[in-house]
C-alpha cells in the first residue's frame, strides 16, 4: 500500500513539473516516468517544430519506462513534451505525461530577429553543355575551311615571295641606268659598292679578307683595278677628266654576262 | 692649280717624312702613326686599346718631338685629381695672392695612360677639356694650345678597379684603335734593335740606353708645316657619292639587329674628317671608299653597343661590324 503510495506522488511530481530553459540552449530532464510501453519521439516532417527532443536512456519501471530527456528549444512559450512524443508500438499520443517545458527568452518576445525564409535561387547551368560544344564544333569547322578555301585562292600571291635580286642583278640594273646617262648620286654610290662586292666575291683570296683589307687588294689587283680605279677617278675626283662616255665602255662587261 | 699640286706634294712628303722618323724608332706600328697623324690632322682625339708594353709612350713621344710638339703623360690612378690634370689656384705666400698653376693638360699632346683607371670625375673633366678646348681655373678661361692631341690608353684585360668609359665619352674620341702584337719579324728587328741600344756613361756611372735615348729633338719641318697639312687636309676632296657611303655605313649599324646602339651623327662626321686625312697621308687629293672602309673600325667600334640578344649569342661588337661592311657591298 505504501509502496504504490510513493510511486503515485513521484508519478504526479513528475507528471505536472515544468522545466525551464533558455531559447536555443540543450537542458537534460532526467528520470521522466512515462506508463504504458517505451515512448519514441515523434519525427520532425518541417520546420516549424518548436522543440528538439532526443531520448538519451531508458530505464525500465514498474507499468512503464523511466526516461532520459535531452530538449533543444527553438521557439519561445511553454510545450507539453508529451506532444512530441508517441508510444512505439501503436504510435498513439502519450496522454499521460503532463511535464511542460518552458523556453524563456531574455529579450521581450516581439523584439526576437526572425530567419528570414531563403529565397529559391535558380542555379546556373551545370549541364548540358554537350549541344553548345558540338554547336561550336561545327562553326570553327566552318571558318577552317573557309580559311583553307581563301589561301587556296588567293594562297599564290601570299605565299610566294619574289627572290632578293642577287648582287649580278643588281649590278646590271645600275649598269643599264648608268649606260643611258641617268645614274644620279644614290645610283652611283649603290653601282660603286656593287662592283667593289663584285670584284670580292669573285677571287676567292680576297673574298675572306675584311672589307678594308680586300679593298685596298683589289685596287692592286691586276684583274680589278683598272675598272675600280677608273670607279674611283669617275666619282670621287675633282675636276677628273675622265668623262662617262670613256667610263660607260668599261663596264660592258657586266650588261653581257 | 700647279700651285695647289706643289703644295700638296709638299705635304705628302712632310707627313712621309714623319712616319719615317717614327718607324726609325718604333718597329711595325706604322698604323698607329696613321691614326695618331689622322687625329691631328683633324683635331681629334685618340683612344688605344693594348696590351702594355706596345710602345704606345715611345710613340707618342717620338711623334711630339718630331713634329716639333710639346708633349706631357699622365698616368691615371684611383686616386687622380681633376686638379691634378687641369691645375689649380696656389695661394703665394710672398704676395699673398693666388697664382695659377697650369696642369699638365696644357701642352700640345697629351698622353693619358689607362684613363680608365681614374675616377669619372677626373675622366669628365678631361673629357670636357678635350671638347671645348678651354680650361677654367677659378675666375679664368685659358685656351689649351694648339694643335691640342690627347691619345688615351685602356687596358682591355684588367677590368677590377676601372671606370669604364660611358658612351657619351667615348663617342668624344674620334678614333679607337686597338693595338696588336708585332707580327715576328717585326718582333726580331725590336729585339736587334734592342741589342745594339748600349750603355750611355754618365759621369762616373753608367746606364743602359733604351729606346727614348733614340728619341732626337730634331724636328721634321717646322711648326707651319703642320699647320699647312692640316689645312690641305681639309681641302680635300669628298665627292657626294663618298657622302652616300658614309651615311650608308652609319645607317645600317643603327638599324642593324644586333646593335642596341648604332653610330651618332658625330660618328659619321669623324668618319668623313678622318677619311680626308687618310687620303693625304696616302697623297691623294681626294677621299675615296677604301679611306671610309679602313677607318670604320676605328671610328665606329666603340661607338656601337650590341643588344643582349647578341650578346647571349656570344657575337662581338667587331664580327657584327664587320658583316654590316661586308652586307654594304654585296
Amino acid at each position: 500500500m505504501m509502496k504504490a503510495l510513493l510511486f503515485f506522488l513521484i508519478s504526479s511530481l513528475c507528471s505536472f513539473s515544468q522545466t525551464k530553459a533558455p531559447l536555443g540552449l540543450p537542458e537534460t530532464l532526467e528520470e521522466i516516468y512515462i506508463p504504458g510501453p517505451k515512448v519514441e519521439v515523434i519525427p520532425r516532417t518541417n520546420n516549424d517544430s518548436p522543440l528538439v527532443i532526443r531520448i538519451l536512456k531508458i530505464k525500465p519501471a514498474e507499468n512503464g519506462f523511466r526516461y532520459d530527456l535531452e530538449i533543444y528549444a527553438l521557439d519561445p512559450g511553454t510545450h507539453r513534451i508529451s506532444e512530441f512524443l508517441h508510444y512505439a508500438t501503436d504510435r498513439s499520443p502519450v496522454q499521460s505525461l503532463d511535464a511542460t517545458f518552458e523556453v524563456t527568452t531574455t529579450h521581450p518576445l516581439d523584439t526576437l530577429p526572425k530567419p528570414s525564409d531563403p529565397e529559391p535561387v535558380e542555379l546556373e547551368k551545370l549541364g548540358g553543355y554537350k549541344n553548345l560544344i558540338i554547336v561550336l564544333g561545327i562553326f570553327w569547322l566552318l571558318i577552317f575551311l573557309a580559311i583553307i578555301f581563301y589561301r587556296k585562292k588567293y594562297g599564290t600571291d601570299l605565299v610566294v615571295e619574289k627572290p632578293l635580286p642577287t648582287l649580278h642583278e643588281k649590278l646590271q640594273v645600275l649598269v643599264s641606268v648608268a649606260s643611258q646617262g641617268e645614274i644620279n648620286d644614290q645610283q652611283q654610290a649603290n653601282l660603286e659598292r656593287l662592283i667593289l662586292g663584285h670584284w670580292k666575291e669573285q677571287i676567292p683570296e680576297i673574298d675572306s679578307l675584311t672589307p678594308a683589307r680586300a679593298l685596298v687588294e683589289l685596287r692592286s689587283h691586276p684583274e680589278a683595278s683598272p675598272l675600280i680605279l677608273k670607279l674611283e677617278e669617275w666619282l670621287h675626283a675633282p675636276n677628273t677628266k675622265l668623262s662617262r662616255e670613256e667610263f660607260l665602255p668599261l663596264l660592258s662587261p657586266y650588261v653581257e654576262k | 692649280m700647279t700651285s695647289d699640286k706643289t703644295s700638296h706634294t709638299k705635304t705628302a712628303t712632310y707627313l712621309a717624312d714623319i712616319r719615317e722618323r717614327v718607324g726609325r724608332i718604333v718597329v711595325g706600328q706604322d698604323v698607329v702613326v696613321e691614326r695618331t697623324l689622322i687625329a691631328l690632322l683633324t683635331s681629334g682625339h685618340l683612344l688605344l686599346e693594348g696590351m702594355p708594353g706596345l710602345a704606345k709612350t715611345l710613340l707618342v713621344n717620338t711623334i711630339s718631338k718630331a713634329l716639333h710638339l710639346d708633349f706631357r703623360r699622365v698616368q691615371f690612378t684611383i686616386d687622380l685629381l681633376p686638379s691634378d690634370i687641369l691645375g689649380t689656384e696656389i695661394l703665394d705666400e710672398k704676395s699673398g695672392e693666388f697664382r695659377t698653376h697650369q696642369g699638365p693638360i696644357f701642352t700640345n699632346l697629351l698622353l693619358t695612360d689607362e684613363i680608365n683607371r681614374a675616377a669619372p670625375k677626373v675622366q669628365g673633366a678631361l673629357l670636357e677639356s678635350m671638347q671645348e678646348r678651354k680650361v677654367t681655373l677659378g675666375a679664368e678661361t685659358f685656351s689649351l694650345p694648339t694643335p691640342f692631341l690627347v691619345i688615351a690608353t685602356q687596358n682591355p684585360i684588367e677590368q677590377s678597379g676601372t671606370f669604364e668609359l660611358p658612351e657619351a665619352q667615348l663617342d668624344r674620341f674620334m678614333l679607337c684603335h686597338r693595338l696588336g702584337y708585332p707580327k715576328p719579324e717585326e718582333e726580331e728587328e725590336i729585339l736587334r734593335r734592342n741589342l745594339k741600344l748600349g750603355v750611355e756613361k754618365k759621369g762616373e756611372g753608367a746606364v743602359a740606353r733604351t729606346e727614348f735615348d733614340l728619341v732626337t729633338d730634331n724636328a721634321v719641318g717646322t711648326p707651319q708645316d703642320l699647320v699647312d697639312a692640316m689645312e690641305a687636309t681639309h681641302e680635300i676632296h669628298v665627292s657626294e657619292v663618298l657622302l652616300k657611303h658614309v651615311v650608308d655605313i652609319v645607317e645600317r649599324t643603327r638599324n642593324h639587329p644586333d646593335l642596341e646602339m648604332g653610330c651618332s651623327p658625330r660618328a659619321g662626321i669623324s668618319l668623313l674628317k678622318a677619311s680626308r686625312a687618310r687620303a693625304l697621308i696616302q697623297g691623294r687629293n681626294y677621299a675615296i671608299p677604301e679611306d671610309i672602309f679602313a677607318l670604320a673600325e676605328d671610328v665606329c667600334l666603340h661607338r656601337i653597343r650590341l643588344s643582349y640578344e647578341a650578346l647571349a649569342e656570344g657575337k662581338t661588337p667587331q664580327a657584327v661590324l664587320q658583316k654590316i661592311l661586308n652586307d654594304s657591298i654585296s
